[in-house]
């Protein structure tokens, strides 16, 4: 099944991507992905496409002469991608896809953030924000994958809390979210962390036997 | 042991690689999720369950509804609206209308404005950086006071989009007159024209009469007014003017290019009449009224001034007037260098056969309580006063009005309108105010704008060129103005304008020019007291605040206090405080609204309505002239307006435009007598549209879906140039070019075509405005003759197939 190394990995990951959708890299950041190469600790073994991106996102990196200058590139791209100047290219909130006029805080919002609270978590944003948020719904998934440590073994309770968030609040519309993010994404570096972050739930979801269930979009 | 041996069992440090990539973790932080997993159960303090949570409409519809959201947990699931009561009339709901049922979708709007930015590359092109609220505060406070320093405050120019009960922003401008002030705008993008008017002849009352009164009348006449739209909410007229027509079933006869909602077999007449022509179709009701004798002289003689030769009164500075200086002269033709207002002149100009005309007058003489009133179509053009000023000629003529079931010719809108006390401004040390429509003109050239050649109040001149603009909500920075293209290339100018500060929910194509453009809550996430229609509501924010935005009063207070009055600015008072304090105060001038204890346990509380009571100005007037007088320059009604016979010797007025102290038809730049000289042969006018108020609910698709936004173009005019139902037009002038899809309808009238204004100006690098807003096509600097206010509806344009 799924190692605690393995759960351990995804959860870092996780909180990686996590990051980059809810705010652009620091400058802090990108030099750490600059210096060190992640490849290897891609916890999905057979996922060879997987590594050969974030060696290539690496080389990218460390190609790159300017940091400063990329950073704030890619602050510009993150704002037109995923906040907006006006409509977002890439809305981030499954809402956006599931409600039959694009509204945020619609009914598939609130179904997610009541799985949230019944699963035990808090969100600690001072602000009020949708929670189906592509960023925190990965913050979220990383904290479920962390109980897998905390356990220290297969509880149950957390296999089907992770299956369920999978398969019933992300599956129907990441992937459509992603798609977008690929057509609409002008670095490498976002292109990176859309096939990443889609490759991360598609494989989350084959071990946690997380379906892909048929659902209307609009958007 | 010597020789420990490594096996699978023994935990091996992190490889090198593993620890790298666990200090990420690290370095990434906590994240936005504490997990509580196993930790003893606490209350949430998001609520459960669906709950009802009563609200208020702050569209800028001049009205607002009373509405009920229904919550779930803490999002709105679907607005509802007053259902309080049975809605026996007199104690009525007051429902809200299709856009007040859509407040929660701008609330939840993925489009929304929701953090604070800054332009980056050149102003117009809409590129932006996100800042911090402090890095937000710090520039704005860093470039007004740049601003004030270089130019002083004469230099800012502000205007709130909506003065008044629905859109209570006072604290934007009392925050700029809390830091020296700034110039103001007198009138409005909406009624200047007809306030000018109605002041000029009846030193105010514009709008004294309800359409309740029509239950008293048996003629009803309306000028360019249909409240079915734009009073279309149940706290606007349009339920109480069915309620009051549906009494006394008056016949109704409605006179518009279009044949609008109002009508639509609702009312007995139509008679489309080309725009801009109303004064001279006024004239030649006058003439046949004048030469029948239906004419009331005797109250012409003891309440007006003006109508023929007047002794006048020294001791009051009353002049004399001479016969032919008066209105009769005027209309039958007998004073120097006059033609008398047949209606064989008139029908040729307004398009009304004569026939109808001598009928129209007819009726209006024979009605014992005619209900005459206008909207605000008609004055919304070049020569917009004299159109007001004409029509209100009609009651006047034939002495019907200060009595039950008339109205003076000028506004009849609806239910009673809010006491509530706003926020004070605060004294603003710019004394000077520009007519709201020439705030650019005042960025190219407001140190050469006076008060005789371009009505500036306030003071004899403007000091300064405008360089500065603070624009709170509202889109008249570039889509709602007149000449959209010629007004973004000046908005482009760094120079005239070197800073531009917006605060709006939505990417509209003003806050696209913006330098510092923050978000703002949209009306759910706000709070505040309001009484309107029947009932008075004590509306708490629904939501939380989205995205962090903080309350808009927030934001100037923190500005105020970077400028050290912050004081002065908040007297010790939060916004909360303040709605207590201003709803105290509304109660001081109206005792009997609720006690404030009893509204904030109530929420909603419903206040009657009195179905009998008199609703129609002018009553002591009307009695007894001598001891009411109005506040015109006579006491009388001024036909005759001495006023603008001053203004007439001292006012610089552009070639073929003249100040007249009568009302007269007057022809203008791109009016109806251009046609034949004209490029452009067709008039275009824009209407208010049902699913928005102005641009505001643009952006909201189930809305849109109502409407169509198209042009309305009369068949023969559609044949003429090969177009065929629903395609794509190309409507154009000099100045600009939209795209549009077009509705063929014998709806308008042939020569006139017609759009929904509040479209978003959209243009294509080719030049092509594909947002199809109404204002590309107007004129930039097309103003009225008297107080220089917004004339759009005066414009020519052609047509063809795409």
């Amino acid at each position: 099944m799924f190692t605690l190394d393995q759960s351990q990995g995804v959860a870092l990951f996780a909180r990686l991507f996590s990051s980059l959708y809810i705010n652009p890299p620091t400058l802090e950041l990108l030099q750490e992905l600059t210096q060190q190469n992640f490849a290897d600790q891609w916890p999905f073994d057979q996922d060879q496409q997987s590594r050969a991106t974030l060696n290539h996102w690496h080389a990218t990196l460390a190609q790159e002469d300017n940091l400063s200058a990329l950073q704030k590139k890619l602050t510009q791209e993150h704002l037109h991608l995923f906040i907006g100047v006006g409509m977002p290219q890439v809305p981030l909130w499954g809402s956006v896809y599931l409600d039959a006029e694009n509204l945020l805080m619609g009914p598939s919002c609130q179904a997610l953030e009541k799985f949230l609270a019944q699963a035990d978590l808090m969100c600690t944003l001072k602000v009020r924000e949708p929670l189906d948020h592509l960023g925190l719904i990965l913050a979220a998934l990383a904290v479920f994958l962390e109980r897998i440590r905390k356990d220290g073994h297969q509880n149950q309770d957390v296999l089907l809390t992770i299956k369920n968030f999978l398969e019933l609040h992300i599956n129907p519309w990441v992937y459509r979210c992603l798609a977008l993010q690929e057509q609409q994404a002008s670095s490498f570096f976002y292109q990176a962390v859309g096939q990443l972050t889609h490759s991360l739930l598609l494989n989350l979801s084959q071990v946690f036997n997380a379906q892909k269930i048929k659902t209307q979009l609009y958007y | 042991m010597k020789n420990k041996k490594i096996t699978k069992s023994t935990p091996c440090p992190p490889s090198i690689g593993r620890r790298e990539f666990m200090k990420l973790g690290l370095m990434l932080g906590a994240g936005a999720f504490i997990d509580l997993h196993g930790l003893p159960s606490f209350a949430s303090n998001i609520p459960v369950g669906e709950k009802t949570v009563w609200s208020n409409c702050w569209a800028h519809c001049h009205c607002s509804c009373l509405l009920k959201m229904v919550v779930e947990g803490d999002h709105i699931k679907r607005v509802e609206t007053d259902d309080m009561g049975d809605d026996s009339f007199g104690m009525h709901q007051t429902r809200a209308c299709l856009r007040g049922r859509s407040l929660h979708k701008r609330t939840y709007a993925p489009d929304r404005i929701k953090y604070p930015m800054r332009r980056i590359g050149p102003r117009g092109e809409g590129k932006f950086e996100r800042i911090t609220w402090e890095e937000a505060y710090d520039e704005v406070y860093t470039r007004l006071k740049g601003i004030i320093d270089n130019y002083g405050n004469d230099s800012i120019f502000c205007r709130i989009g909506y003065n008044s009960v629905a859109g209570p922003y006072h604290f934007v401008e009392r925050f700029l007159n809390s830091i020296g002030g700034h110039v103001q705008a007198h009138g409005n993008y909406s009624n200047a024209q007809i306030n000018e008017a109605v002041k000029l002849t009846y030193g105010g009352h514009f709008n004294d009469s309800s359409p309740m009164e029509m239950a008293f009348s048996d003629l009803i006449v309306l000028f360019g007014d249909n409240p079915a739209v734009t009073r279309m909410s149940g706290g606007g007229g349009t339920y109480l003017y069915q309620v009051g027509k549906g009494k006394s079933k008056a016949r109704t006869i409605v006179i518009d290019p279009r044949y609008t909602e109002t009508a639509c077999g609702r009312e007995d007449q139509w008679i489309p009449i080309r725009p801009g022509t109303d004064a001279a179709l006024v004239e030649a009701i006058a003439y046949v009224l004048i030469s029948e004798n239906r004419v009331d002289e005797e109250f012409l003689r003891t309440h007006c001034y003006g109508y023929d030769a007047e002794e006048g009164h020294p001791e009051k500075g009353i002049p004399p007037l001479p016969a032919d200086l008066g209105y009769k002269a005027y209309i039958l033709g007998t004073a120097p260098g006059e033609n008398p207002k047949t209606p064989e002149w008139a029908a040729p100009i307004c398009g009304v056969p004569v026939q109808t005309i001598i009928q129209l007058a007819r009726d209006i003489a024979n009605a014992q309580s005619p209900f005459i009133a206008q909207g605000w179509g008609l004055q919304r053009q070049a020569a917009g006063e004299q159109n007001s000023r004409a029509v209100c000629m009609l009651p006047i003529l034939v002495g019907k009005l200060g009595m039950r079931g008339t109205c003076n010719g000028a506004n009849a809108f609806s239910a009673p309108e809010s006491k509530m006390e706003m926020m004070p401004f605060g004294d603003n040390q710019v004394k000077a105010k520009v007519p709201c429509f020439l705030w650019p003109q005042a960025v190219l050239d407001g140190q050469n704008m006076t008060a005789e050649k371009d009505c500036i109040r306030g003071a004899e001149k403007l000091k300064s060129d405008i360089k500065c603009i603070v624009q709170y909500q509202g889109n008249w920075l570039l889509n709602q103005h007149g000449g959209t293209n010629q007004l973004a290339e000046i908005l482009c100018d760094e120079s005239k304008l070197e800073f531009i500060f917006i605060m709006e929910n939505h990417m509209t194509a003003s806050a696209k020019y913006a330098d510092i453009l923050l978000p703002s809550i949209t009306w759910p996430e706000d709070s505040r007291y309001n009484v309107y229609g029947t009932y008075a509501v004590y509306a708490e924010p629904v939501v939380e605040r989205l995205f962090g935005c903080p309350h808009p009063y927030e934001v100037m207070t923190e500005l105020a206090r970077r400028f050290g009055v912050h004081e002065q600015f908040t007297e010790g008072r939060t916004w909360d405080q303040w709605q207590d304090h201003l709803y105290l105060k509304t109660r001081e001038k109206c005792p009997n609204l609720p006690p404030m204890e009893e509204l904030k346990a109530q929420k909603a509380m419903r206040l009657p309505y009195d179905p009998d009571e008199e609703r129609f100005g002018m009553k002591e007037f009307r009695q007894d002239p001598e001891a009411h007088p109005l506040k015109t320059p006579s006491g009388k009604i001024e036909i005759y307006s001495l006023e603008q016979a001053k203004r007439a010797q001292t006012w610089i007025m552009p070639a073929g435009e003249e100040i007249t102290p009568l009302p007269k038809y007057c022809e203008t730049w791109e009016g109806y007598s251009e046609i034949s000289t004209s490029k452009y042969p067709l008039q275009f006018i824009s209407y208010k549209p049902r699913s928005r108020a102005h641009s505001t609910f643009g952006n909201i698709p189930w809305l849109q879906a109502a409407l169509e936004d198209c042009l309305h173009i009369n068949p023969i005019d559609a044949q003429a140039r090969n177009i065929r139902q629903h395609q794509w037009v190309e409507v154009f002038n000099d100045r600009g070019k939209i795209h549009v899809p077009v509705r063929i309808t014998p709806r308008i009238m042939p020569g006139v075509v017609a759009k929904p204004e509040g479209t978003q100006y959209s243009p294509t690098a080719q030049g092509v405005d594909l947002g199809h807003c109404a204002n590309t096509l107007t004129k930039l600097g097309g103003r009225s003759h008297v107080v220089k206010a917004n004339a759009v509806n005066t414009c020519l344009v052609d047509v063809k197939a795409l």
